[in-house]
């Protein structure tokens, strides 16, 4: 039988992966700036510069669906959210504990993002049309709908957790148990592990990992675009 | 509760100490994080259902794969909302209990 607070003892380095993803983002942008800077604009982008025109592309094409012609103004933050998203979901093959995994870091994320729809709301449909919206279909679903809204960023930042977290609770009772074979001497034990943990790393380091950036980054200009009026 | 006490008195176990509270609250989280998880039910459900209505999509319209593929993840993603709270009350009830 697995202790869980084995699990959580193992994992004490999450505020170390907390900094390096960070740190990771921001190198990561301080080169493609750098680089864009002294690029020839008439010649194609190669290197590190294409990889940042292609996530690039793919935000602008996202926002563009969604937004209409006021994508521009949230396509820098949504952006962002999908590289610190990758680089930390992708982190637990380094063997860190993912920043995500840590509840602090996915309700942060989902709180920014109910600040930016609240925001956006104001700013493009006025505070008047604003605070009319609570008020329909009809008066008497005020309290629906301020619990609705209040649920937005709570109940994003409990799926980005509840999937990156579950993942890595898995991954580690597989490790305690080759660990165990490894211990009690089966033949071969030792031989098996290799080949049984990239399987598990890959379904839920790397698939539900990169599928949790797209639902974030897709649900925050979805949420957006419910609160912007119609052009 | 009663036979389970009959049963620990027929053990001859000591159903005064500590170890024996302790003992049902980890019987107790353990029942219902197993009955917390079962939220997943539904949500598989709904989550294979949007993925076969998706794929009879594809098939009458193979043009719009991209529109429909990421509809059909936004949808899984929010019928997945259910069953990963009834596995964050499990969670919680292994870690609290």
């Amino acid at each position: 039988m697995i202790n869980l607070e084995q699990i959580l003892n193992v994992y004490k380095s999450s505020n170390f992966a907390i900094i390096a993803v960070s740190i990771i983002v921001i190198i990561f942008i301080i080169i493609v700036a750098i680089k864009l800077k002294k690029h020839d604009p008439t010649k194609p982008p190669k290197g590190i510069l294409l990889l940042a025109e292609m996530v690039v592309t793919f935000t602008n094409n996202l926002c563009q669906d969604a937004l209409g012609s006021r994508w521009k103004k949230f396509a820098p933050y949504v952006m962002f959210e999908g590289l610190f998203l990758l680089v930390a979901n992708l982190s637990g093959l380094l063997g860190l504990m993912p920043p995500t995994a840590n509840i602090c870091v996915t309700l942060t994320l989902g709180i920014v993002t109910g600040f930016i729809i609240h925001i956006a709301g104001i700013k493009y449909s006025g505070i008047k049309e604003y605070l009319k919206s609570y008020l329909s279909p009809n008066p008497i679903m005020l309290p629906i709908n301020i619990f609705s809204e209040l649920v937005t960023p709570i109940s994003m930042g409990l799926r980005l957790f509840g999937n990156i977290f579950s993942g890595t609770v898995v991954i580690t009772m597989l490790y305690f148990v080759l660990d165990k074979i490894v211990i009690l001497s089966i033949p071969f034990g030792n031989i098996i592990t290799p080949f049984i943990t990239p399987v598990f790393h890959a379904v839920f380091d790397v698939f539900l990992g990169l599928i949790q950036v797209y639902v974030f980054m897709l649900l925050t200009v979805i949420f957006i675009s419910q609160k912007i009026p119609e052009e | 509760m009663n036979l389970l006490l009959e049963i620990m008195m027929f053990l001859e176990v000591n159903i005064s100490g500590t170890d024996f509270v302790n003992g049902l609250k980890g019987l107790g989280a353990g029942i219902g994080a197993g009955i917390a998880v079962l939220t997943g039910l539904g949500s598989g459900i709904g989550q294979g259902l949007s993925a076969g209505l998706a794929a009879q999509g594809v098939a009458r319209q193979p043009e719009a794969v991209g529109a429909i593929r990421s509809t059909m993840i936004v949808g899984q993603a929010v019928a997945e909302t259910a069953g990963i709270y009834g596995l964050i009350v499990a969670i919680l009830l292994m870690f609290v209990f």
